[in-house]
């Protein structure tokens, strides 16, 4: 049996040895940034150079780290509502053939509702502040999780439900027993698309909810650089909010490998 | 279809009239079949059979792939419901073997041989106990902690059948559970399966469409022929513990070549 520290030294190698490629071509992308701002004399408040971005980081850090960590905690309440209100939902819709039917292609509707049209109706029902921003997040990241939960639970091995009805389970410990379990992968699937979209929906719902101050959250520190044209300082925010999506869709991704360790055939 | 004739199969004269008789299992039997028949729509897969299965007896069913064999089977077990005809089965607990070994890949094999206990409610400790045991007698216990895919064929086989046998079954019922394997692994199976036999003596059903397999297992071979099956041969195998050469003895031989001659009998007719 493989232990699970060879398993995560092995996979921590793998993530080592992929990450190469990409870390080159962001070093390249940058050289190139430096070399076309020196080539053509870009302006500062158009383009500023990366030591540029990375000075006005320098100057201010204590702002931009405290944005990280608002914007970091919303994002991932926000993942978590969907996480659990997803599976919650799957599971509810994929009791009844018929519910599902009449209610599964209205969430598909509603998922193309783009968000920025209905982050203003958060505002208005749950003031400024962070319960819009959560709002905002959990529902541009719910809707992988019920699809994947709905498509996982449907996917059980008909052996396997033979041998559960054989052995006198019913409707709800072959579901917990047997439905469940294999839908696990799947679900799995639909946490890490929603832990990559969850950034996307703070940032947005900030833009319209967050408000300033103290405590300011990212989508703030990008408006707010913004309207101050100080485009080094949008720089280092948009560079930060990447960097929150980035690190929620690795934590998810890292645990979710040791969970599938089980599931692995 | 009505026409068609019933099968007799128990051996014993003294029953002849048993369809008449209050149809309750006896002290002696496991399984009373009379006139039980299976029809899917218009396609009779069992035809009428008459069947006694004794108590502790091993009894293996063989014929061509899609004769019914299996469908007989799920009767036995009641996961099916005959469409005619009256089966009656004493009391006690029942267990199937798959062909396949239908092990949860997120479970131990211990944990996956638990799932029958579990279901039944059983304690946690008590059904850890008797997992244990189970595997103990497939010897797979210093397994018992790997996943299903950690393990090779024969084990996964073994592992389905301590599931099996955790329960205590009084009655197997075992649908070709080797038939997935190689004829090596197969032969050592078939061999461990049925010195646990003699140990425990639960009553068995086996089916198959291997004739020396069945030969080797079973006390009493029952032989079918092609859909709807119907019986064309009831034989009585060789007496005694099996061994290694018992594959290949002349008693062995002979009784496996008077199962395969009805069986070729059976198909050529049909074609016909």
């Amino acid at each position: 049996m493989r232990s699970i520290r060879s398993s995560l030294g092995a996979s921590l190698r793998g993530s080592v040895r992929a990450s190469i490629g990409p870390l080159a071509t962001i070093a390249l992308v940058v050289a190139l940034w430096a070399a076309f701002k020196a080539a053509f004399g870009v302006k500062d408040f158009v383009l500023p150079s990366p030591l540029g971005v990375l000075r006005a980081f320098e100057a201010d850090p204590r702002t931009f780290l405290v944005g990280v960590r608002e914007t970091a905690t919303s994002a991932a309440i926000g993942f978590a509502i969907a996480a659990v209100g997803g599976v919650l939902v799957g599971s509810l819709l994929s009791l009844s053939r018929a519910v599902e039917r009449s209610v599964y292609p209205l969430t598909l509707l509603f998922q193309m509702v783009p968000l920025v049209a209905i982050a203003p109706l958060l505002v208005i029902w749950c003031g400024y502040g962070r319960p819009a921003i959560v709002a905002s997040t959990a529902i541009v990241s719910i809707f992988p999780v019920i699809a994947n939960t709905l498509a996982g639970l449907r996917a059980r091995d008909p052996g396997l439900q033979e041998l559960l009805a054989v052995l006198g389970a019913g409707r709800f410990t072959a579901w917990w027993k047997l439905a469940l379990p294999s839908a696990v992968p799947s679900i799995v699937t639909g946490l890490r698309i929603a832990a990559g979209l969850a950034a996307i929906g703070t940032i947005t719902g900030e833009f319209l909810a967050a408000e300033g101050g103290e405590r300011a959250p990212l989508g703030i520190l990008i408006m707010t650089a913004m309207r101050n044209f100080a485009t080094d300082r949008v720089f280092v925010a948009v560079v930060l909010a990447a960097g929150v999506g980035f690190l929620l869709f690795g934590v998810v991704s890292a645990a979710s490998r040791l969970l599938l360790a089980k599931w692995m055939r | 279809m009505y026409g068609a004739p019933r099968n007799r199969v128990h051996p014993d004269a003294a029953r002849e009239n048993a369809n008449e008789a209050p149809l309750t299992a006896t002290a002696t039997d496991f399984l009373t079949l009379r006139a039980v028949r299976r029809d899917f729509g218009a396609v009779e897969a069992v035809a009428p059979t008459d069947l006694d299965v004794p108590m502790r007896s091993f009894t293996a069913l063989v014929g061509p792939s899609g004769c019914g064999k299996t469908t007989l089977l799920r009767l036995l077990g009641g996961i099916d419901q005959p469409t005619g005809g009256t089966l009656s089965r004493a009391a006690g607990a029942v267990s199937f073997c798959f062909q396949e070994p239908r092990l949860m890949p997120w479970r131990t094999l211990v944990a996956n041989v638990e799932l029958p206990l579990e279901l039944a409610g059983v304690s946690r400790d008590e059904r850890r106990r008797r997992a244990h045991a189970a595997l103990e007698l497939v010897r797979l216990h210093d397994a018992h902690g790997r996943y299903p895919h950690e393990l090779s064929g024969g084990m996964r086989m073994r592992a389905s059948l301590a599931r099996a046998l955790v329960s205590r079954p009084q009655l197997l019922l075992l649908d070709e559970p080797f038939g997935a394997l190689d004829e090596v692994t197969r032969h050592e199976l078939d061999a461990e399966l049925r010195a646990l036999w003699e140990r425990e003596r639960f009553t068995a059903v086996l089916v198959t469409h291997s004739i020396p397999e069945a030969v080797f297992l079973a006390e009493r071979v029952l032989v079918f022929s092609p859909r709807p099956a119907r019986v064309v041969a009831d034989l009585t195998t060789p007496e005694g513990a099996r061994d290694e050469l018992s594959w290949t003895g002349d008693a062995f031989s002979a009784c496996a070549r008077s199962a395969g001659t009805a069986l070729l009998l059976a198909i050529e007719e049909a074609r016909r």
